[in-house]
């Protein structure tokens, strides 16, 4: 004395395409709910992406070793950049300050870097190597200055002229050597600071093992990140874990939900129809979840294509992991009205079928 | 020991909330299996909480309902299954699935019982047929006419063979022409053994069932009639 299974799923496809409007509209809404979630949250991973680049463009994942009063070593120093999940690693040690013939006179700082150092402070950069008369890397500051560019020649006060071998770029991860003139030297010797950059995963690890690295000496080095932590509010791993959206597949879950019992409750006839004939309130709830599973699946589908494709026509990138987060949030969210729709819209068939028939 | 056979109502009381007065009181009747009754009565007198009760959609308050002797349980799968298997409705508000077909329509009672939908189709085709709609089989509900789409309603519980036809003023929206037809096919076309119980206002449908039952506030009063 129940519906067959066939003949259950043939009935709701019926039902869907025969009342073809009806389930047009419940299908538009929730695509919209669908693929909107799933934009929100393309958009939402692709501003922290932004800002994640940003970040550590600026130098969000450097970090300077120095030791109170002792120098550090070098060779220990660019030896890091051997380990894994280390971008880049060099020292600097200042050697006091210089002028040039073409600004007698004006004063700026010197120093010796080794070429990890620059990579640190530009990614990148391409230092050749030097000549036989020897070469500097000007400062951008330095170099606007004096007007000097790189493979043009400039002579320190009473020296020979040397070759600008680059003009470097450090304005944002280390905006105080935009006026120094560095001597790029071999791994060797003491320095007073050296600068690592870390991937992103790698950062608090390997920060944290970078005093036992240098615990060469008496004194205990000091571990500094380049970005202060407490003036920097914004933390991207924070803010995608708190992000609103995260809730979305709630929102666009009960919202399925939502118009699919407004969808029964204009059906209470037919539902009450359905009973009066004999389907058991189980097999009406199965009838409602095939309805439903039909729409929401195309639903699920046309809204992240939509989302997929907005994405893409506003020329933002579109990451595996970025879609996956969309599909996940969207399938959740079309999960769950799929649950609550059936469920729900029961609900409005329930209590006496005499009743139900009369409404309309 | 023999059982008798058919529906019976013992003492059927029914009020719509607990302050309202009763819909019924005592209503105790019998259908017998291939009889036709026309149940009578001015409006709001019960007629059709009687057949609602008489179909088992609605449980009374107070009374016995019976089954070839059995009283039925009030609630559960038991009573949603007899009520599929044995009765069949006939709504005085044409009720059907919107916008599918006549067809579809007619199919429903079988495919809600379990039948294949090859076979459904087949004996809703010759339900269709029989009240003389046949044509009209592949047509969607809405394109049909009033007498048209109650005919629809009258192959749906035909195609299904149950023994009770519950009719609620059937042709209280038809016009004389249409109401001979759907009599015709209610009535007249039932399969042998099927009762037949309608609710009318119509003497000329009463004209057509064995018997007649005057109900007056609730209560079956003397003045019904037999064939």
């Amino acid at each position: 004395m129940r519906w067959r299974t066939a003949a259950l799923l043939r009935e709701a496809a019926l039902n869907l395409w025969a009342n073809g409007a009806r389930s047009a509209v419940i299908l538009l809404i929730a695509a919209a709910a669908v693929g909107g979630l799933g934009f929100l949250e393309l958009q939402q991973a692709d501003g922290l992406r932004e800002f994640q680049d940003d970040y550590a463009a600026a130098g969000g994942y450097v970090a300077i070793v120095t030791r109170p009063n002792e120098p550090l070593d070098t060779g220990r120093c660019e030896a890091l950049q051997e380990r894994d999940g280390v971008v880049a690693a060099g020292s600097i040690r200042g050697t006091g300050t210089v002028s040039f013939a073409s600004a007698p006179g004006v004063l700026f700082q010197s120093a010796a870097v080794t070429a990890g150092a620059l990579q640190v402070w530009q990614p990148g950069i391409h230092v050749p190597p030097a000549p036989e008369g020897g070469s500097i890397v000007a400062g951008g500051a330095m170099a606007s200055e004096l007007g000097l560019a790189t493979g043009s020649y400039t002579a320190r006060a009473g020296e020979e002229p040397v070759l600008v071998a680059a003009v470097l770029r450090a304005e944002r991860r280390n905006p105080q050597v935009q006026r120094w003139a560095l001597d790029v030297s071999p791994a060797a010797g003491e320095a007073a600071e050296c600068w690592v950059e870390f991937d992103r995963d790698a950062y608090r690890a390997g920060v944290d093992t970078l005093a036992a690295w240098f615990a060469t000496g008496t004194q205990e080095p000091v571990v500094r990140p380049y970005f202060r932590r407490d003036e920097f509010t914004r933390d991207p791993g924070r803010e995608f874990a708190q992000r609103p959206e995260r809730f979305g597949w709630l929102a666009a879950g009960g919202l399925i939900a939502a118009v699919s019992v407004l969808s029964a409750w204009f059906r209470r006839a037919e539902l009450g129809l359905y009973l009066a004939l004999g389907t058991a309130r189980s097999q009406l709830i199965g009838l409602l979840a095939i309805e439903s599973a039909l729409v929401l699946g195309l639903a699920a589908a046309g809204g992240l294509l939509w989302a997929f494709a907005l994405q893409a026509a506003m020329h933002h990138p579109l990451p595996a992991d970025h879609a996956w987060l969309a599909f996940r949030s969207a399938i959740s969210g079309t999960l769950l009205g799929l649950v609550l729709a059936p469920a729900a819209s029961a609900l409005v068939a329930r209590g006496s079928v005499a009743a139900l028939l009369k409404d309309r | 020991m023999s059982v008798a056979q058919g529906l019976e109502l013992r003492e059927i009381w029914h009020r719509y909330g607990s302050h309202s007065p009763p819909v019924l009181r005592g209503v105790s009747m019998r259908v017998e299996p291939g009889e036709s009754i026309a149940l009578m009565g001015p409006s709001g007198s019960g007629k059709t909480t009687l057949l609602t009760v008489l179909g088992l959609l609605v449980e009374p308050t107070g009374g016995e309902v019976r089954l070839d002797g059995r009283v039925l349980p009030k609630k559960g799968a038991e009573l949603a299954r007899l009520r599929a298997a044995e009765f069949g409705w006939v709504f005085q508000s044409v009720n059907v699935l919107p916008r599918r077909s006549a067809l579809d329509n007619a199919a429903l009672g079988l495919l809600a019982r379990g039948t294949a939908s090859a076979d459904a189709k087949r004996a809703a085709e010759g339900a269709l047929e029989a009240v003389g709609i046949g044509s009209l089989a592949r047509q969607p509900v809405h394109t049909l006419s009033g007498g048209e789409l109650q005919r629809v309603c009258i192959a749906r519980v035909l195609a299904a063979r149950p023994r009770f036809i519950l009719a609620d003023e059937p042709t209280g929206q038809l016009d004389g022409a249409n109401t001979e037809g759907v009599i015709a096919a209610l009535v007249n076309n039932r399969p042998l053994g099927t009762s037949v119980v309608i609710a009318t206002h119509d003497p000329l449908v009463a004209g057509h069932c064995d018997r007649v039952l005057r109900l007056v506030d609730g209560e079956i009063v003397p003045g019904g009639a037999s064939r």
